[in-house]
């Protein structure tokens, strides 16, 4: 009976096509909001470059919790590799997004405006990657 | 056989709807995401070229900007990646639904051919 072979075959394409390794994280609106609110957060401290970093430690250090928080959440959801790196990206001081800006403010005391307002667009922009990702996956 | 064919070829048909409907919109916004991101590099770098020769940048902030482009290239990529994986996951399931209705469309077909005729009215 051909019609039983030809059941038989689409069902097994479909369990096999269920197996399949390509799995993505759905959408989590805590991811999205933790992004949001880190950027904004950011923003507010990156402006504050052009003054001594000395009057802003406690700010940045509440930051730097803030947006380890959210790498942390980003690490602890399956299949979220992408997402993690991005967190690593924007917070290694070794990089040049928000992480990076950090290390030089604090090295070298007080940044010129020039520099504070530019880097501040590279790193709105950063964080803009990685919120555009997550509203990426509501369907 | 005719069956067989007709199966394939609507099998072939549904596919090609679904790959069309799936991929071509993503595909189009992700060549023009990444071309957006290249003339905002473009601008930006000519804004700091700029700058600098104004003296409002230094020759260490004008590096570490440029550097940081490369990051966000970095970043850029890695959110293509998410969308795609996205994709990817919700053709997947599309797939498997198609997959299982056209299995049972068949076996629809194959059940209409085990049930007999009713015999036709005499004249």
């Amino acid at each position: 009976m051909n019609w039983v072979r030809r059941v038989g075959l689409g069902l097994v394409c479909g369990w096999l096509l269920g197996c399949a390794s390509l799995q993505a994280p759905a959408f989590d609106q805590t991811a999205l909001d933790q992004a949001v609110a880190a950027r904004e957060k950011a923003m507010a401290v990156v402006t504050a470059g052009t003054e001594p970093y000395s009057q802003h430690e406690a700010e940045v250090t509440a930051l730097r919790a803030q947006v380890e928080a959210a790498a942390a959440f980003a690490a602890s959801r399956p299949h979220n590799e992408v997402v993690a790196k991005q967190w690593q990206v924007m917070n290694d001081p070794q990089a040049h997004l928000l992480g990076g800006y950090l290390k030089r403010w604090q090295a070298l005391g007080k940044l010129n405006p020039g520099f504070a307002l530019e880097a501040g667009r590279s790193i709105g922009e950063g964080f803009d990657k990685i919120i555009e990702l997550e509203q990426a996956r509501k369907h | 056989m005719s069956d067989f064919k007709q199966f394939a070829q609507e099998a072939e048909a549904n596919l090609k709807n679904l790959v069309t409907a799936d991929f071509k919109d993503y595909t189009q916004a992700a060549m023009a995401d990444g071309k957006a991101f290249l003339e905002r590099s473009r601008q930006d770098l000519e804004r700091w070229l700029q700058l600098r020769a104004a003296g409002q940048l230094t020759d260490d902030d004008l590096l570490w900007l440029i550097q940081s482009k490369k990051d966000l290239a970095v970043l850029q990529a890695l959110k293509q990646a998410g969308v795609s994986q996205t994709r990817l996951e919700g053709f997947k399931n599309d797939l498997i639904q198609l997959a299982i209705q056209t299995a049972t469309g068949a076996a629809a077909q194959g059940l209409q051919q085990l049930v007999p005729k009713p015999p036709a009215n005499p004249a």
